[in-house]
C-alpha cells in the first residue's frame, strides 16, 4: 500500500473518507449503520470476479496512436494509453483536452478516424476482413458495449422506469438473464449502494448523489470487465459528491479495472494508480499520483494544478 | 342615465333584430324544420354513418401512426438494422434511399389536397385491375395522407427525447432497436400524445370528404337524406351535432390520456371535485365572528 499524502483540502477529505454523509446531506448517526452499505465480504460484492478475470496477461486497454476529428478540429491527436487489469486510472485536465471524447471512443460511442483502441485484447468497433479495417457490425459493437460499464456525468437514468426497474433493463434484454434472477442481482446492488429501500422509487424522487449511484449499480448489473467514470460527480452538489466517491472507492478496493475522468483530486490522489495529465488531445504527462500532484514536470501540468489545487 | 344604459339606448334596435331573426330561424315559422332534425338525428342510417365515420377514423388514424413511426426513423440517421456481416453492410446502403423516400413521400401527401388524394386513388386504381369498395379506398388515402404528418409529429417527439438516453442505452449493450422501443419511444410517446389527439380529432372530421367516393359515413349519409327530402340544413344540422359529439367526447379522452401520461408519477394529488374544477367556484370558509 503507497504512503497516503494528506490531501490538499479537508473538505475534501471529509468528502470523500467519510462514511458520515447520508445521501439527503445530514451527518450519520450509530442507527443509520444498517442502512449503509455492509462491509465487503466474500460472498457479496458489487464485481463479479469471472468478469473481470478476462484474459490473464493482455492489458485491458490498449490504446494506439488515436486520432479523433469533430469535423475539421481534431481532438485527439495520437493518444497512446495501456490500462492493466485492475489498475485505477483518473485522467485529469481543462475542458476540451480531449478526456472524455478518448473514454468515449473506448466504448465506440464515438467513432475513430486512426489508431486502434483493445479492450481485454478485441479491437473495438472495427473489425479485419481481408487486410481491411471496415466498421464492425451494430450487433458485435453492442455485444462489445455490454462488458464495459460507462458512468455518466448527468446520470442519464431512464425517468419512465423506477431504480429497480432501472437496474434490471439491461440484463433482461440484452443478457437475457431471467428476470427473478435480475431482481435479486438489483437488489443485492442497490443494497450495496446504500439504496435498498428507493428500488421503487423514480428517478425524478431522487436526489443527484443517489441517481449517479443507481447509475453504477445499473453499469455494474450488466458484470462489466471495466468502468468508465465520465466527471460522475461533476454534476452534483458538493454534499452529495461524498457517497459516490465511497462508491467508486469501493468498486475500486474490489479490484475493478477503472477509467476515472475527474476534477477531484483527492479521490486520485486516493485511488488512483496511475494520474495521466491531457491537453489539447495529447497526453503531456502521466505517473503515480504522488509524482504528478507533487512534481509535475511538464509546466501545462504545473499550471494546470495550480489553479485545481 | 348611467354607461350600461347608454349602451343599450345604442344597441336596442340590433338586439331586437337580432332576437327577431332567432325567433325566425329556430320556430317552425322559418326556413328550419326542428321535427325533421329531431326525427333524423337518431336514424338507424345515420347511427350506422356514426359508427362508420369513428371505425373508419380509428383505422385510418392507427395505420397512419404506424407509418409516420417508420417515416420518422427512415430519416433519423442514426437508423440502423442490428445484423450480422455481411448483411450489415447490405442494409447500412439502404440508408440514404430510404430517408429520400421519406422526404419524397411526405412532400408528396403533405403537398396535395386530401379531397384530392381520395378522389385519384378512387379512380386511379381500377386502371391497374384493383377494384377496392369505397371504405377501403377511404382507410388507404386517409392513411397515407395521415403518415406524412404524423412523421413530422413523431420526428419531433423522438427529438424532444435527450440524446443521454439513447447513448446510456447503447452503453449497456443495447442494439438500436431496442434502445429505441424500450427507452426512447416510451418517452417520446409523452410528447407525441397533444398533438396527436389534434390529429385524431382532424381525423374524425377529414372522414366527411369519403362523401365524395361514395362512401356512406356520417356526412354521406346525412347528404342523401337531405337531397330525399329536400332538407339540407335540418340533416347538416343533424350531421353538425354529431360530428360535435364524436370531437367533443374525444376532447375529454385526449386530456384523461395526457394525464394518465404526465411526467410526474409521484403520488395522485387530492382534487377538488369536477363542478368545482369546471366552474372554479371554491367554498369559502365561514367567516369568522
Amino acid at each position: 500500500m503507497e504512503d497516503r499524502t494528506i490531501p490538499s483540502t479537508t473538505s475534501e477529505a471529509q468528502r470523500y473518507a467519510s462514511a458520515d454523509v447520508r445521501s439527503d446531506g445530514s451527518n450519520a448517526t450509530q442507527a443509520d449503520a444498517t442502512s449503509q452499505a455492509l462491509p465487503i465480504t466474500e460472498d457479496t460484492s458489487l464485481v463479479s470476479l469471472e468478469a473481470i478475470s478476462g484474459h490473464p496477461g493482455v492489458p485491458m486497454v490498449q490504446a494506439e496512436e488515436v486520432h479523433k476529428r469533430f469535423g475539421n478540429t481534431e481532438v485527439l491527436r495520437g493518444v497512446s494509453m495501456t490500462v492493466q487489469r485492475g489498475e485505477k486510472i483518473v485522467i485529469i485536465g481543462p475542458s476540451g483536452s480531449g478526456k472524455t471524447t478518448f473514454l468515449r471512443c473506448i466504448n465506440h460511442l464515438e467513432k475513430i478516424q486512426s489508431g486502434r483502441i483493445y479492450v481485454d485484447g478485441q479491437l473495438v468497433g472495427y473489425r479485419e476482413e481481408k487486410g481491411k479495417i471496415i466498421e464492425d457490425s451494430e450487433r458485435n459493437i453492442a455485444r462489445m458495449r455490454a462488458q464495459i460499464g460507462m458512468v455518466f456525468q448527468r446520470f442519464n437514468l431512464f425517468p419512465h422506469l423506477t431504480a429497480l426497474e432501472n437496474v434490471i433493463e439491461a440484463p433482461t434484454r440484452v443478457l437475457r438473464v431471467p428476470k427473478a434472477q435480475a431482481i435479486a442481482r438489483a437488489r443485492e446492488l442497490l443494497h450495496k449502494v446504500g439504496l435498498a429501500e428507493k428500488a421503487n422509487n423514480y428517478p425524478n424522487a431522487l436526489s443527484g448523489g443517489q441517481q449517479q449511484r443507481v447509475a453504477i449499480a445499473r453499469a455494474l448489473a450488466m458484470n462489466p470487465k471495466l468502468m468508465l467514470f465520465d466527471e460522475a460527480t461533476s454534476a452534483l452538489d458538493p454534499e452529495l459528491v461524498g457517497e459516490v466517491l465511497k462508491v467508486m472507492r469501493q468498486l475500486a478496493e474490489e479490484g475493478m479495472t477503472m477509467i476515472v475522468v475527474t476534477h477531484e483530486m483527492g479521490f486520485a490522489r486516493e485511488v488512483a494508480d496511475r494520474v495521466i495529465f491531457m491537453d489539447q488531445g495529447c497526453i503531456l504527462e502521466e505517473g503515480r499520483p504522488n509524482d504528478i500532484f507533487n512534481n509535475p514536470s511538464h509546466e501545462r501540468t504545473q499550471s494546470f494544478l495550480s489553479l485545481i489545487l | 342615465m348611467d354607461f350600461f344604459q347608454h349602451i343599450w339606448n345604442f344597441f336596442a334596435p340590433f338586439f331586437t333584430q337580432i332576437w327577431d331573426f332567432l325567433v325566425y330561424i329556430f320556430t317552425l315559422h322559418g326556413n328550419f324544420d326542428w321535427r325533421i332534425a329531431g326525427k333524423y338525428l337518431f336514424n338507424p342510417y345515420i347511427l350506422q354513418g356514426v359508427w362508420l365515420t369513428l371505425r373508419l377514423a380509428i383505422l385510418a388514424q392507427a395505420t397512419g401512426t404506424l407509418i409516420g413511426l417508420f417515416l420518422a426513423l427512415f430519416k433519423d440517421p442514426r437508423f440502423v438494422i442490428t445484423a450480422a456481416p455481411p448483411f450489415d453492410r447490405i442494409f447500412k446502403g439502404l440508408l440514404l434511399p430510404l430517408r429520400l423516400f421519406a422526404d419524397f413521400y411526405i412532400w408528396l401527401f403533405r403537398g396535395t389536397p386530401l379531397l384530392v388524394q381520395l378522389i385519384i386513388i378512387f379512380n386511379v386504381l381500377p386502371f391497374f385491375y384493383i377494384t377496392l369498395d369505397p371504405f377501403t379506398t377511404a382507410f388507404l388515402g386517409l392513411s397515407l395522407n395521415e403518415g406524412a404528418y404524423m412523421a413530422e409529429i413523431i420526428r419531433a417527439g423522438i427529438s424532444s427525447v435527450d440524446s443521454g438516453q439513447m447513448e446510456a442505452a447503447k452503453s449497456l449493450g443495447m442494439t438500436y432497436g431496442q434502445a429505441m422501443r424500450r427507452i426512447v419511444l416510451p418517452q417520446a410517446f409523452r410528447v407525441i400524445i397533444p398533438p396527436l389527439g389534434n390529429e385524431f380529432n382532424s381525423m374524425m372530421k377529414n372522414t366527411s370528404l369519403a362523401s365524395v367516393i361514395a362512401l356512406l359515413e356520417l356526412f354521406g349519409t346525412a347528404e342523401q337524406f337531405a337531397a330525399s327530402q329536400f332538407a339540407e340544413l335540418e340533416l347538416y344540422f343533424v350531421a353538425c351535432v354529431w360530428y360535435l359529439a364524436l370531437t367533443t367526447i374525444w376532447g375529454q379522452v385526449q386530456k384523461w390520456l395526457e394525464r394518465a401520461f404526465s411526467a410526474s408519477k409521484q403520488v395522485k394529488m387530492m382534487q377538488p371535485p369536477w363542478w368545482q374544477r369546471m366552474t372554479g367556484i371554491r367554498s369559502r370558509p365561514a367567516v369568522a365572528a
